[in-house]
C-alpha cells in the first residue's frame, strides 16, 4: 500500500515536471498562427517580434450573392453594422453584426435632365441617425436616414394575374402572394390584392392603388410599374389554378437622400476650388470635415446645412528651398509668376477619422514623417511628432481605447496608442502568395466594438476580418483601465501581456504608470528601467530619492558635519605629525622607481600651467610616449565607463557597440596625429611626431579628472538637476578645446592666425586620408587579386 | 596718570584705528547676514515674535519644496553660469572696443550701452516684450510669419521652453553694468607709452596687445567686473515673471532662487523660510567663489 502511494506521488511529480518543461519551453517561443509576424518597438533591440496581435478570421467575398467589384471603403457604426462601399456597383452594402448581408443603399435618381445618383461612392460615414455618402464624381455628399436605410422592407414577389391579358397593369388585375418552396417561388393561396389605376402623375406615370381583394379596402399606392411597383421578371410564369401568372417584383421603398450637399456657395469654390468629397467625418454638431480630391488647403469644413466654414488641418506646402529664398527678394508680380511655375508638392490628406471626444485625425499617404495628425477644434496637432510611420498610409480608424490603427497600401497595419506610440505593426502584404489573411491592396480599415479589424482588399475584392488575440485584448484592457484610473486592472493586464512576450516596452511602462498611481515608486522605477523610459525613470527616481532624503536627512547632515570635523582633526594632527610630508616622501620614492607614475603626477601641474607645460614637453621631453599611451588607455576606459555607468537618462543612445565606437575614435585620433604632424612639417611647424602624440594626450587630461566624477554623480541626478551634469561637461569640453588650440600653437610655435589655419588644414587632410582609406578598403578585394596575379605572373615567367 | 596712559594706549590701539570701517561693516553687512542666518532657524511672519524651530526650514526645503529643488536651484546655476561669464567677456570686449573710438562718440556709445543695466527688470521686460510678443504684432513673430511662413505665431513668453533662453538674452543685453564702466575707465587709464614700447619690442598684433598689456594693466578693474557679474547674476530676480506678464512664470521657467525667496518673504510672509532660502543661496555663492579661486586664484 505504502509503495503504491509512493509510486503515485512519484508519477505525479514526474508529470508535473514534464508539464513544467512543456510550459516553460512554449513560453519562450512566440507561437504564431497568422501568416505574418507582428512587431513592436523596443528600446534595446529596436524592432522586435512579438506575439500575434490579430489573426485572420474569415472573409466576405460577396453581398447576398453579388460579388464585389471595386471595393473602396469600410465603416462600422456604433451598433456594429458594417458598411462597405463599392464603386464598381456604385452601391453601399450593409451587413449586420454577424456579417449577414442586409441591404444595399443605392440611388439612381434622374431628375430634371441631370444625372445625380451614386457614381464613385468613395466612402461612407454613419452617425447615430444619418448615413453620409460622399461621391467625388458627383461632387456631392448624399445623406440618408439611417433608420430608414437599415429597416427598409426588402423586395418581395407577387404573382400577377393579368385578367384582361393586356400585358400591362390595368384596373382589375389581381395579385397572388408568393411562397418559396425549395428555392423556387410559387404562387400560393387566393388573390390578395386587386389594383386600380387612380390617375397619373405629372410626369405621366400611372398611380396604382392596391386594394384588399376581399374587402376592396384601399391599402397603399405605388407609382409607375417600372420604377416603383417593380417589373415583370423575365416573363417568368407559373401555372396556378389554371391561370398563367406572371412573376412580379414589388420593390420596397427606394432610398431617397434626405439631404444632398452640393458644392458650397462660398466664393472660393465659385472661383474654381475643387469640391470633390472623397471622405467625410461629422462631429456632434453636424459639422462635416471633408477630404476632397485636389483640396490643397486640407479638410473642407462645412456646417450641417452645407455652408462652407473653413479649411482645416492641411499639410504645410513643401516649397523648394530655392523658391523660399527667391521669394524673399522678389516683387509681388514675380512671386505670382513663380507660384504658377514652381513645382510645389502638395500633400493631400488621404483619410480622416473622428473620435468620441471630437479630435479629428488625418492621415497622409505622401508624407514620411508626421503621417498621422490629431487635431483639436482649433487645429492644433496633438499626435506625437516622433510617431513611427512611413509613406503609403491610406486610411485610419480610431479604436475603442483611443488607439489609432493605420493601414498602408503596401500591407503594413500599425496600431498606436493615443499618444502616438507604436503598439503593434504587422504586414499583411501577400507578396504573390495566396493565403487567407494576406492582402494584395489594402485600402481601408475599420474596427468594431469587439475590436475585430475589417480591412478592404481592393486587389482581391474582399473584406478581410481579423480577430484580436488574448494578448491584444489584455493590452487594450490595460490601456482602457489605466485611462479609467483602475490601476489594479491595468497592472493585471500588463502582467498578463508580458507572459506572451517579455520584451514589450509598453507593458513595462504601463506597469510603471500603474505603480506610480499606487505610489510604489521603487517598483515603478524598476519597470521604467526595463523599458528605458527616461522621463519615467527621472520622475520616479526623483521620488525615490526624495523619500530616502526624508528618512535620512539627519544622517546626511550628520555625515557632512562629521566629514568637516574629520578634515579639521586631520589638519590639526597633520600640523603635529606631518603626515603629508611623510606621504610625500614615500610618493617621491615611488616616482623615482617608475617613470610612468612620475610623469602622470606631472598632470596636475600641467593643467594649471598649460603654456609652460607644452614648452616643457617640447623642450625637456617631460612626458614619454609610454605615459601618453597610458593616458589614451585611461581615456578609453572613461569612454567605456561613460556608456556603462552613466545614468541612462543622460545617454543619447543606450545600446552602442562600444568597441566599434572606440575603434572609430581611435582611428580619428591616429588620423589627427598623423595629419597634424605632416601638415605642420610642411608649414614650418617645430613639433616632432612624438611631441604631437604626447601633447595631444596631455590636452585631454582635464577629462581624466572631471568625467569620472560626473559619470558617478549622474547616477543620483534626475532631469531636474541635469544642469549639474551638463554644465560641467560642457565646460570641460570648452576647456579641452582651448588647450587643444594652445597645444598646436605652442608645440609648433605658431601665431594665433596660423594656428587657426593649421587646424583647418589638418582637418581637411584627415578628411582626405579618411576618404583614401575608405576607397582602398572598398577596392580591397580587387587590389588583392591584382597583386596575387602579378606575383603569380612573376613566378611563372 | 594711569588713566591718561590707558587713554593714550586706547588711542594708539589698532582696534580704534579700524573701528569706523568695522562698525560700518558690521552694521551694514555682517549684521544683516547674521540676522538672516538666525531667522532661518525660526518661524517668523513679520508680526509675531519669531519662534525657534531648529532645522525645520532646511528640512522642508530639502524634502518638500519641489519648486525650489527642481526649478530654482537648476535655473539659478544655469543662469549664472551662462550669463556671468558671457556677460563678463562681452563687457570686456565692448569696453576695449569703445576705448578705440574717439572721445565724443565714445561717451554717447557708453551711455547707450550702459543704459539697459540701470533700467531694471521691469523696464527691460517691457522693451523685449514688444519684440517677443506672442501674436503676429511681435517683431520676431512677424518676421517669422512673413519670411519663413510659419503657420501660427510662437508663444515665446508663455512657453516654458522659450522663456528661459529669452531671459538669458535679455540679461546679456542688460549686463553691461558697473563692471563695464570700470573696465572702460581702466583701459582708458593705461599709459600709452606701454603700447609704444611694446611695438618697439616686436609686438605683432592686437591680440598680443590685449593679452600682454591691456589685461594685466586693468586687473583690479577686471576683478571688480568679475565680482559684480557673479553677484549680479546670482542676485537677479523678477525678469522671468516680468517677461511673462507678471505673477509666476509658466511652469516656473526662469524661476530663480531670489524669486523664490521673494515669493516666500514678501508674498507669503514666511520670513524664516525665506531667510533659509537666502542662506542656501549664500552657501552656493561661497561655493562658486571657492571654485573660482581654485581655478584662477593662484595666478593672480
Amino acid at each position: 500500500m505504502k509503495g503504491f502511494v509512493n509510486q503515485a506521488v512519484a508519477m505525479l511529480l514526474f508529470f508535473t515536471v514534464i508539464l513544467l518543461v512543456v510550459f516553460s519551453s512554449t513560453k519562450g517561443v512566440l507561437a504564431s498562427t497568422a501568416p505574418y509576424y507582428t512587431y513592436t518597438t523596443d528600446n534595446e533591440d529596436g524592432w522586435v517580434r512579438t506575439s500575434d496581435a490579430y489573426t485572420p478570421e474569415g472573409q466576405i467575398l460577396d453581398a447576398g450573392g453579388v460579388a464585389f467589384k471595386t471595393l473602396e471603403y469600410v465603416y462600422v457604426d456604433h451598433e456594429d453594422y458594417v458598411y462597405i462601399t463599392d464603386s464598381g456597383h456604385a452601391k453601399v452594402f450593409i451587413f449586420d453584426q454577424d456579417l449577414n448581408f442586409i441591404d444595399t443603399i443605392e440611388y439612381f435618381e434622374s431628375s430634371v435632365g441631370e444625372k445625380d445618383g451614386f457614381n464613385a461612392v468613395n466612402s461612407v460615414f454613419v452617425t447615430e441617425d444619418k448615413i453620409y455618402v460622399p461621391d467625388s464624381f458627383r461632387k456631392s455628399i448624399f445623406i440618408f436616414d439611417r433608420e430608414e436605410a437599415l429597416s427598409r422592407a426588402p423586395q418581395y414577389y407577387l404573382w400577377l394575374d393579368d385578367v384582361d391579358l393586356s400585358d400591362t397593369l390595368t384596373t382589375g388585375d389581381l395579385f397572388y402572394s408568393s411562397k418559396n418552396v425549395s428555392g423556387v417561388d410559387t404562387p400560393t393561396g387566393s388573390p390578395v390584392y386587386e389594383i386600380e389605376i387612380t390617375g397619373q402623375t405629372d410626369s405621366g406615370r400611372d398611380i396604382i392603388l392596391f386594394k384588399d381583394y376581399e374587402t376592396k379596402e384601399p391599402l397603399f399606392e405605388k407609382i409607375d410599374k417600372n420604377d416603383m411597383i417593380g417589373r415583370i421578371l423575365s416573363w417568368v410564369t407559373a401555372d396556378y389554378d389554371n391561370k398563367t401568372l406572371l412573376k412580379h417584383t414589388i420593390y420596397a421603398q427606394k432610398n431617397v437622400p434626405i439631404q444632398i450637399i452640393k458644392t458650397p456657395t462660398a466664393p472660393v469654390f465659385q472661383e474654381g476650388y475643387t469640391f470633390a468629397p472623397k471622405k467625410v467625418v461629422v462631429d456632434t454638431r453636424g459639422n462635416m470635415y471633408i477630404v476632397g480630391a485636389q483640396s490643397s488647403n486640407g479638410l473642407i469644413m462645412l456646417n450641417y446645412e452645407g455652408e462652407f466654414l473653413t479649411f482645416f488641418g492641411g499639410n504645410p506646402l513643401r516649397t523648394p528651398i530655392l523658391d523660399q529664398i527667391r521669394s524673399l527678394i522678389l516683387t509681388e508680380v514675380q512671386k505670382k509668376q513663380l507660384r504658377t511655375e514652381s513645382q510645389i508638392d502638395v500633400d493631400f490628406v488621404s483619410s480622416v477619422a473622428i473620435d468620441e471626444k471630437g479630435f479629428i485625425y488625418t492621415v497622409t499617404s505622401t508624407l514620411e514623417d508626421n503621417v498621422i495628425k490629431k487635431f483639436n477644434v482649433s487645429g492644433k496637432n496633438y499626435f506625437s511628432q516622433d510617431a513611427v510611420g512611413w509613406i503609403g498610409a491610406v486610411d485610419l480608424w480610431v479604436g475603442n481605447y483611443g488607439n489609432v490603427i493605420v493601414v498602408e497600401e503596401f500591407g503594413w497595419i500599425n496600431e498606436y496608442n493615443s499618444n502616438g506610440q507604436l503598439i503593434f505593426s504587422f504586414s499583411v502584404s501577400d507578396r504573390g502568395i495566396d493565403r487567407e489573411g494576406l492582402l494584395s491592396l489594402p485600402k481601408s480599415i475599420a474596427i468594431n466594438s469587439s475590436d475585430s479589424l475589417f480591412v478592404i482588399d481592393q486587389g482581391n475584392k474582399l473584406l478581410q476580418v481579423y480577430e484580436p488575440t488574448l494578448f491584444t485584448d489584455a493590452v487594450h484592457t490595460a490601456l482602457q483601465a489605466y485611462q479609467d484610473g483602475d490601476e489594479v486592472l491595468a497592472q493585471e493586464n500588463w502582467s498578463y501581456s508580458l507572459e506572451y512576450t517579455t520584451v514589450f516596452d509598453l507593458a513595462h511602462i504601463g506597469l510603471g504608470d500603474a505603480y506610480v498611481r499606487q505610489e510604489d515608486y521603487e517598483t515603478a522605477l524598476v519597470e521604467y528601467t526595463y523599458a528605458s523610459y527616461k522621463d519615467g525613470i527621472s520622475d520616479t527616481y526623483w521620488q525615490v530619492r526624495q523619500d530616502w532624503m526624508e528618512q535620512n536627512l539627519e544622517t546626511v547632515f550628520a555625515t557632512l558635519l562629521g566629514l568637516i570635523v574629520l578634515r579639521w582633526i586631520l589638519k590639526f594632527f597633520n600640523k603635529k605629525y606631518h603626515y603629508t610630508k611623510i606621504l610625500g616622501k614615500k610618493f617621491t620614492k615611488i616616482r623615482e622607481k617608475s617613470q610612468v607614475i612620475d610623469e602622470l603626477s606631472y598632470i596636475p601641474t600641467f593643467i594649471k600651467h598649460p603654456l609652460d607645460g607644452y614648452y616643457i614637453i617640447k623642450q625637456n621631453e617631460r612626458v614619454s610616449v609610454k605615459t601618453a599611451s597610458v593616458i589614451y588607455l585611461a581615456l578609453a576606459a572613461i569612454f567605456v565607463m561613460y556608456y556603462k555607468i552613466t545614468n541612462v537618462i543622460f545617454l543619447d543612445q543606450i545600446n552602442v557597440n562600444i568597441l566599434y565606437e572606440l575603434i572609430i575614435l581611435g582611428s580619428i585620433l591616429i588620423l589627427w596625429v598623423i595629419a597634424n604632424y605632416f601638415v605642420c612639417l610642411i608649414n614650418d611647424g617645430e613639433g616632432s611626431f612624438k611631441n604631437v602624440y604626447v601633447s595631444t594626450a596631455m590636452s585631454f587630461t582635464p577629462i581624466l579628472f572631471i568625467a569620472p566624477i560626473l559619470i558617478i554623480i549622474s547616477n543620483v541626478l534626475t532631469y531636474q538637476e541635469a544642469v549639474f551634469y551638463s554644465v560641467p561637461f560642457t565646460f570641460t569640453f570648452i576647456w579641452v578645446a582651448i588647450y587643444f588650440f594652445f597645444m598646436i600653437k605652442e608645440i609648433h610655435n605658431y601665431e594665433v592666425g596660423e594656428t587657426v589655419g593649421i587646424i583647418f588644414k589638418s582637418m581637411f587632410t584627415m578628411l582626405i586620408m579618411g576618404i583614401f582609406i575608405f576607397v582602398v578598403y572598398s577596392l580591397n578585394s580587387q587590389i588583392f587579386t591584382v597583386s596575387t596575379e602579378i606575383v603569380r605572373e612573376m613566378f611563372e615567367r | 596718570m594711569m588713566k591718561s596712559k590707558g587713554f593714550k594706549r586706547l588711542l594708539q590701539s589698532p582696534y580704534l584705528f579700524i573701528a569706523p570701517y568695522a562698525i560700518l561693516f558690521i552694521l551694514v553687512i555682517a549684521l544683516p547676514v547674521l540676522v538672516a542666518m538666525g531667522l532661518s532657524f525660526t518661524s517668523f511672519n513679520t508680526i509675531e515674535t519669531p519662534t525657534f524651530i531648529g532645522l525645520k526650514n532646511y528640512v522642508d526645503i530639502f524634502t518638500g519644496d519641489t519648486v525650489f529643488l527642481q526649478n530654482a536651484v537648476s535655473n539659478t546655476i544655469l543662469f549664472s553660469v551662462v550669463v556671468g561669464p558671457i556677460g563678463y567677456m562681452m563687457a570686456f570686449f565692448l569696453a576695449w572696443m569703445l576705448a578705440q573710438v574717439p572721445h565724443k562718440a565714445r561717451t554717447i556709445y557708453a551711455v547707450i550701452i550702459y543704459s539697459p543695466s540701470i533700467t531694471g527688470p521691469i523696464m527691460m521686460a517691457f522693451v523685449w516684450r514688444i519684440i517677443f510678443s506672442g501674436d503676429e504684432t511681435g517683431y520676431i513673430n512677424s518676421m517669422l510669419i512673413n519670411m519663413f511662413s510659419i503657420d501660427s505665431p510662437i508663444q515665446f513668453l508663455q512657453d516654458a521652453d522659450y522663456l528661459f533662453p529669452i531671459m538669458i538674452i535679455v540679461s546679456l543685453w542688460g549686463s553691461m553694468g558697473l563692471g563695464f564702466l570700470a573696465m572702460l575707465a581702466g583701459i582708458l587709464n593705461i599709459d600709452r607709452s606701454l603700447y609704444e614700447a611694446a611695438a618697439i619690442d616686436g609686438m605683432r598684433n592686437r591680440w598680443q596687445e590685449i593679452f600682454y598689456i591691456t589685461i594685466p594693466s586693468i586687473k583690479p578693474q577686471m576683478l571688480f567686473g568679475a565680482v559684480m557679474s557673479i553677484i549680479g547674476t546670482f542676485n537677479a530676480a523678477g525678469l522671468a515673471s516680468a517677461l511673462s506678464g507678471g505673477g509666476t512664470p509658466p511652469q516656473y521657467a526662469g524661476w530663480l532662487i531670489v524669486d523664490h525667496a521673494n515669493d516666500f518673504g514678501f508674498t507669503r510672509f514666511e520670513m524664516g523660510y525665506a531667510s533659509a532660502v537666502t542662506v542656501i543661496l549664500l552657501v552656493i555663492v561661497l561655493l562658486f567663489n571657492k571654485i573660482a579661486y581654485r581655478l584662477f586664484g593662484e595666478r593672480g
